[in-house]
């Protein structure tokens, strides 16, 4: 097979790839960061990133599942503080307690935001949340009970 | 007070998560172009995490947070450094990093490390070390590649420190300036996520303190 023939399947594998798990990934993003523009940003660059490296993956749509948590983990790290002074948007129509919800979620500190999205959107195990953020499964409880009792403490009854 | 029940409380995150994912249309945005460039958020954000005024900067914090643990082990008087502090099971104290330099006493920092102390900041240098009552000696290792601020090395009690930790602590050390750390399941961790779970620990500024009846222990700089 020649180079340009590689190369040729490799966009074609791309493109079924992004066509299968954009959308599902851009909302995997979305509810991490809280904003549409970030989340597509996300999302392009992970695609890059397994663009750049598809020779040496094995599994690209965990890799991309991967990227895109580690991405928002980073992006969280370095936008708490301006999270925190953005005014939330307006215009929606969701009963008050999601929208309620949904703001104090964005005030979490970011990991705490990340397993609880992980774990209530995605479904995943607390062996499974632990792998993608490289870290014990008992932190990954520790993060969750404590997001759900900070929550709980600020939730309208 | 009334409080929401716990269960509510799952149910109304799993709800508010599944209407906003919502929001996110399928097939709107941008079309996929490996040839736009680089967002913020990719390699170029990585590369300038790694830059040396920001490897310098971590190192400011690191270093402070080893002058915290010299306080820490010579707050006692007559404790010497890196004895260890009889309190019941898994009591820790801390010992001074071997190798992080010396900034003196103030939190934070004023004065910039040494020159030379940057460079040395290399990939698992230990930059601290707890000493548990067990006889155990947990080392704090510089890991830049540590995705969490801080976590337990996989298949070890020793710790790592990374550039986002080192990241969130200079975003959060004009306000908070704690560290804790949590035995879960017997398994030591360390968390500098105080922003959400200030309130449940008891301030004790300088020193290292464990919440009677807990397994938390909080550590606080000592007094400027």
């Amino acid at each position: 097979m020649t180079i340009e023939t590689r190369a040729d399947a490799r966009d074609l594998e791309l493109t079924r790839l992004y066509t299968a798990e954009r959308d599902r990934l851009r909302r995997l993003a979305y509810l991490m960061t809280g904003q549409r523009a970030i989340a597509d940003e996300i999302v392009h660059d992970a695609f890059l990133r397994v663009h750049d490296r598809w020779s040496e993956i094995d599994a690209p749509a965990g890799y991309l599942r991967t990227t895109v948590v580690n991405l928002c983990r980073a992006w969280g790290n370095r936008a708490v503080m301006a999270r925190e002074r953005t005014p939330r948007s307006g215009g929606s129509v969701d009963p008050p307690e999601l929208d309620e919800t949904w703001e104090l979620l964005a005030r979490l500190p970011h990991d705490q935001r990340v397993v609880l999205v992980l774990r209530y959107y995605e479904d995943l195990s607390d062996t499974d949340i632990a792998a993608f953020m490289g870290c014990q499964p008992a932190t990954v409880r520790t993060r969750i009970h404590r997001a759900l009792r900070k929550l709980r403490k600020e939730m309208t009854p | 007070m009334n409080l929401v029940a716990p269960e509510e409380v799952e149910a109304r995150v799993q709800r508010t998560l599944m209407r906003r994912a919502e929001d996110v249309a399928a097939g709107d945005g941008a079309a996929w172009d490996p040839a736009r460039p680089v967002s913020p958020f990719g390699g170029r954000a990585v590369r300038a995490r790694r830059s040396p005024a920001r490897l310098l900067a971590a190192a400011v914090v690191v270093a402070a947070i080893g002058a915290a643990a010299i306080g820490l082990s010579t707050m006692g008087g007559d404790e010497p450094t890196g004895s260890v502090v009889a309190d019941g099971g898994g009591t820790t104290v801390m010992t001074p990093p071997p190798t992080a330099p010396s900034t003196g006493s103030t939190w934070p920092p004023t004065t910039a490390p040494p020159t030379t102390a940057a460079p040395e900041l290399s990939i698992e240098t230990v930059v601290g070390t707890f000493a548990r009552a067990d006889g155990a000696v947990i080392r704090v290792t510089w890991y830049p590649e540590v995705a969490l601020g801080w976590d337990r090395r996989p298949g070890s009690e020793d710790l790592q420190v990374g550039e986002h930790g080192a990241n969130y602590w200079e975003g959060v050390d004009q306000r908070a300036s704690s560290l804790s750390i949590f035995f879960t399941d017997g398994v030591l961790s360390l968390d500098g996520d105080r922003l959400g779970m200030k309130d449940d620990l008891v301030a004790f500024a300088g020193g290292v303190h464990r919440t009677p009846g807990t397994t938390e222990f909080e550590i606080t700089p000592p007094p400027g």
